[in-house]
C-alpha cells in the first residue's frame, strides 16, 4: 500500500510538473526564458505517456502477450531471426530510425517562433509517431516480421499494395534529394567543411578494409580509430580554411559540391558494401549517439536561455526560411521527430525479426520514436537560443535577404547590427554565415555556443570554430550514410520491380550499375534542381519531402486502423484513426496550397505559369538566362505533379482500406446470418 | 543482469561474436556433416544481407 501510494504521489509530480513547464513555454511572453523548461516539458510528457499510454496500448489495444513466442524465437535461424536482448534492439532500431531528419525539420521550424514547434514535437511523437511505430513494429512482429508492404497487401488490397511500394519509392529518392542538398548547402564556399567531410571517405575506407581484411569483429577498436582520425579531420580543416592554396582545393560552389556528392553516391552504391557504407555506418552510429549524450549533458549543465521569441511574425505566411501559414506547413516541415511514415518501413524491417519477446515492443516501438522527439527537441533548443537575426540570417535564401541583409533582417522585427554575422563567421572558421540554409549550419552555430559554453572555462576562439566544424561533419556523415544505404535499397526496390531477380541480364554486374545510375540519376536530378533553384533549394524541396514523409505515415496509419478494426478490440480504432484524420487534412491541405495557390510565393504551378510569362515576355532579372526559366518551369511543374501524385496514393490506399473494410464486415454479417 | 554484463553483451553484439557463435550453434545442431562458414565470411555475408533492406531513416 505504501508503495502504491509512493507511486501515485510520484507520478503526479511528474505530471504536474511537465504540465507547468508546458504551460509556462505556452503562456510566458516577452521574457527569454530558460531552455531547461522545454526539457522538462518533454522528458515529464514522455515518462507520463510512456508509463500510462503506451502501456494502456500494449494491454488493451494490442494485447501484448508475453507468453507467446515471438517469429525471432519461434523461427530461430541463426541468420535473419534471432533473439535479442531488449536494450541492443532499442540501439539498433534507434540507430535505424533517428537520423537527421529530426535535426533539420525542427530547425526549419523554428522560423515560427519557439512555440509551434515545440506543441507539435510533443503532441505529434507522443499520440502519433511513437503510436504508430508500435502498432506497425507489433503487427509486422505477429505476421513473422512481414514487411509494410506485404501486410498492406495482405490487409488492404493489391492496388494498395502498389501504391505503397510507389509511394516508398519516391520518398527515397525525394528524400536522398534533400539531405544531399543540405550537405551541398552546409559545405558551400566553405573549404574547413569541405577539406574534413572529405577525409571521411578515405579513413571510412581504411577502416573499411581493416574490418574486411584483417579483422571483422575488430569493430570496436577499428572504430575508435576511425573517430580519432575524424577529430583529427576536423581539426586539419582549420589549415584548409587559412591556406591559400588548399583554401582554393576546397572552397567550392554548389553546382561543383552537387556533381561531387552524385558521383559519391553513384560510387557508394556500386562499390562493395565493406568499403564505404559499414564503416560509416559503424563511425556515425557511435557519434551519433555520443554526441546526442553529449549535447543533452551539455544544456543540462549549462541551461541556455531561448533567445527565440515564442511566435514570430511568419506564422501568417512569407516566411523566409519556406512560404506558407503555420497551418498546414509547421505540420509538413516537422515530420521526423513526431510522426514519419519511414519509420513504419523500419519497423516492419529487421527489427521485428529480433525480438525476444512481445513485452518488448513497448520500449522498442514507442520509447525509440521518443526518443526521436528528444532528439527534436533538443534541435528546437539549438535554433532557440541562437538570437533571432542570426538564426534568420543564416537561413533566409539570398533572395529573401536582399542587396542590405542586416537592414532586411531588422526591417522584421529582429536585431543585428553591421559586422556581427562577419564576427560569428571568423569565430567559426567559415568565410561568411549569411544565407546558409538547409538548417546544418544553424544547429552547428548552436551547438557550438551550447557546447563551449558548458565545456570549455573561456571562449577561445579556435575552440568554438572546432565545435562548429565537428557539428557540420556530424551531421554531414550520417547524412551520407543515409544516402549510400537508402540509394542502395532503391535499387534493390527497383530490380524488384523490373523482374530482375527472374531475369539472366538481371543478375549481372551491368544490370547493377544500372539500376544504380537511374537511382541516381533520379535523386541526383531533383538535387540539382535545389541547387539551382533562386530561392535556395530547402524551399522546394523539404516541403516535397515532408508532404511525402507524412503520405507514407498516412499509409502505415490506415493499415494500423485496419489492423485493429478486423481484432477483437476494434472499438479502440480511434488511437490510430485520429491521428490518420489529423494527417489527411493536413496532407490534403498542404497539396491543395502547393499546388493550387495562386501566390507565387506558394503553389508551384502559379509559380512555374509567372515564370513561363517572363521566359516569354520578360523581363529577365540579373543572371537568369532563357534556358533556366525553362528549366525553372519545368522543375516547378515536376514538383507540383509530385505533390499531387502523392496526395492520390494516400488517398488510394485509404479508400481502398475502407472498401475492403466494408467488404469484409458485410461478408461477417452473411455467415453470421447463416 | 549487471552493467557489466550488458556491456559485454552490447560488445558481443557490435563485434558480431555473438552472431557467429549463434549461427554455429544452429548450423552444428543440423548438419553435422558439412562444414559451416568461417567468421569471416559469415560476418561479410551477414553484412551484405544486412543493406539490403530498409536499415537507415530519414
Amino acid at each position: 500500500m505504501n508503495i502504491k501510494i509512493t507511486k501515485i504521489i510520484l507520478w503526479s509530480f511528474i505530471g504536474l510538473l511537465g504540465a507547468s513547464s508546458i504551460g509556462g513555454i505556452a503562456l510566458i511572453r516577452g521574457e527569454n526564458i530558460s531552455s531547461l523548461w522545454f526539457l522538462t516539458a518533454f522528458i515529464c510528457s514522455a515518462l507520463i505517456a510512456y508509463r500510462f499510454y503506451s502501456s494502456w496500448i500494449a494491454a488493451k489495444v494490442l494485447t501484448i502477450n508475453d507468453k507467446r513466442l515471438t517469429p525471432a524465437k519461434k523461427i530461430n535461424d541463426g541468420k535473419d531471426y534471432v533473439p535479442t536482448n531488449k536494450w541492443i534492439v532499442f540501439g539498433h532500431h534507434f540507430a535505424a530510425i533517428a537520423g537527421p531528419g529530426p535535426l533539420i525539420g525542427p530547425t526549419l521550424a523554428a522560423q515560427f517562433g519557439y512555440l509551434p514547434g515545440t506543441l507539435w514535437i510533443l503532441i505529434g511523437c507522443l499520440l502519433g509517431g511513437a503510436v504508430q511505430d508500435m502498432i506497425i513494429l507489433f503487427s509486422s512482429v505477429r505476421r513473422d516480421g512481414k514487411s509494410l508492404g506485404q501486410m498492406i497487401k495482405d490487409e488492404v488490397g493489391n492496388i494498395a499494395g502498389y501504391a505503397a511500394l510507389i509511394g516508398t519509392l519516391a520518398i527515397i529518392i525525394i528524400l536522398i534529394a534533400v539531405l544531399g542538398l543540405v550537405v551541398v548547402k552546409a559545405l558551400m564556399h566553405s573549404p574547413w567543411g569541405s577539406f574534413t567531410v572529405s577525409m571521411t571517405i578515405p579513413i571510412a575506407m581504411i577502416v573499411g578494409i581493416y574490418l574486411y581484411h584483417i579483422r571483422p569483429s575488430g569493430v570496436l577498436e577499428a572504430s575508435i580509430v576511425g573517430l580519432i582520425l575524424f577529430l583529427l579531420a576536423v581539426y586539419g580543416g582549420k589549415f584548409a580554411h587559412d591556406n591559400a592554396f588548399l583554401s582554393s582545393i576546397f572552397n567550392r560552389d554548389g553546382e561543383f559540391l552537387a556533381f561531387s556528392v552524385i558521383l559519391y553516391g553513384f560510387a557508394a552504391a556500386t562499390l562493395p558494401v565493406w568499403l564505404l557504407l559499414t564503416p560509416r555506418d559503424y563511425l556515425s552510429s557511435f557519434l551519433k549517439l555520443g554526441t546526442i549524450g553529449l549535447l543533452a549533458i551539455a544544456l543540462l549543465l549549462f541551461q541556455p536561455d531561448m533567445q527565440m521569441p515564442a511566435l514570430t511574425k511568419f506564422v501568417n505566411g512569407y516566411g523566409p526560411i519556406f512560404t506558407g501559414k503555420i497551418f498546414p506547413f509547421l505540420f509538413i516541415t516537422i515530420a521526423c521527430g513526431a510522426i514519419s511514415g519511414f519509420h513504419a518501413l523500419v519497423s516492419s524491417g529487421t527489427t521485428p525479426k529480433i525480438i525476444s519477446n512481445e513485452k518488448d515492443i513497448r520500449l522498442i516501438g514507442y520509447g525509440s520514436m521518443v526518443l526521436e522527439g528528444f532528439v527534436a527537441m533538443m534541435a528546437i533548443i539549438a535554433a532557440g537560443v541562437l538570437e533571432p537575426g542570426i538564426f534568420f540570417a543564416i537561413n533566409s535564401p539570398p533572395a529573401a535577404l536582399g542587396a542590405d541583409a542586416v537592414a532586411k533582417i531588422n526591417s522584421w522585427g529582429f536585431a543585428l547590427e553591421y559586422g556581427q554575422m562577419e564576427n560569428l563567421a571568423k569565430q567559426m572558421g567559415e568565410d561568411t554565415l549569411f544565407s546558409r540554409t538547409g538548417g546544418a549550419p544553424s544547429l552547428a552555430v548552436g551547438m557550438a555556443s551550447i557546447f563551449s559554453s558548458a565545456f570549455s572555462s573561456s571562449s577561445t576562439n579556435s575552440a568554438i570554430a572546432i565545435w562548429y566544424h565537428f557539428a557540420i561533419m556530424f551531421e554531414a556523415i550520417f547524412i551520407l550514410t543515409t544516402l549510400d544505404a537508402g540509394t542502395r535499397v532503391a535499387r534493390f526496390m527497383l530490380e524488384d520491380l523490373l523482374g530482375f531477380r527472374k531475369s539472366k541480364f538481371g543478375k549481372t554486374y551491368l544490370a547493377g550499375i544500372l539500376s544504380s545510375f537511374a537511382i541516381v540519376a533520379a535523386w541526383g536530378y531533383f538535387l540539382y534542381m535545389g541547387v539551382i533553384d533562386p530561392k535556395g533549394g530547402i524551399n522546394m524541396l523539404w516541403p516535397l519531402f515532408g508532404m511525402s514523409n507524412q503520405m507514407l505515415a498516412g499509409i502505415a496509419l490506415t493499415l494500423a486502423t485496419m489492423i485493429i478494426l478486423k481484432s477483437k478490440n476494434k472499438k479502440y480504432f480511434f488511437i490510430t484513426a485520429i491521428p490518420l484524420a489529423v494527417l489527411l487534412v493536413i496532407i490534403t491541405a498542404a497539396v491543395y496550397e502547393k499546388t493550387f495557390s495562386p501566390d507565387i510565393a506558394i503553389g508551384f504551378f502559379s509559380m512555374a505559369d509567372h515564370l513561363q510569362y517572363r521566359a516569354d515576355y520578360g523581363p529577365l532579372c540579373n543572371g537568369e538566362s532563357l534556358g533556366l526559366m525553362k528549366q525553372l518551369v519545368f522543375n516547378n511543374r515536376l514538383v507540383g505533379s509530385l505533390a499531387i501524385i502523392f496526395l492520390f496514393i494516400l488517398y488510394i490506399v485509404v479508400i481502398d482500406a475502407i472498401r475492403t473494410y466494408f467488404k469484409n464486415s458485410r461478408l461477417e454479417k452473411k455467415s453470421r446470418a447463416k | 543482469m549487471t552493467l557489466k554484463e550488458f556491456l559485454i553483451l552490447a560488445k558481443n553484439h557490435i563485434t558480431g561474436d555473438a552472431a557467429y557463435e549463434n549461427y554455429l550453434k544452429h548450423f552444428l545442431s543440423c548438419s553435422k556433416h558439412q562444414t559451416p562458414l568461417s567468421k569471416k565470411e559469415f560476418l561479410r555475408k551477414k553484412n551484405i544481407e544486412k543493406w539490403k533492406t530498409v536499415n537507415r531513416c530519414c
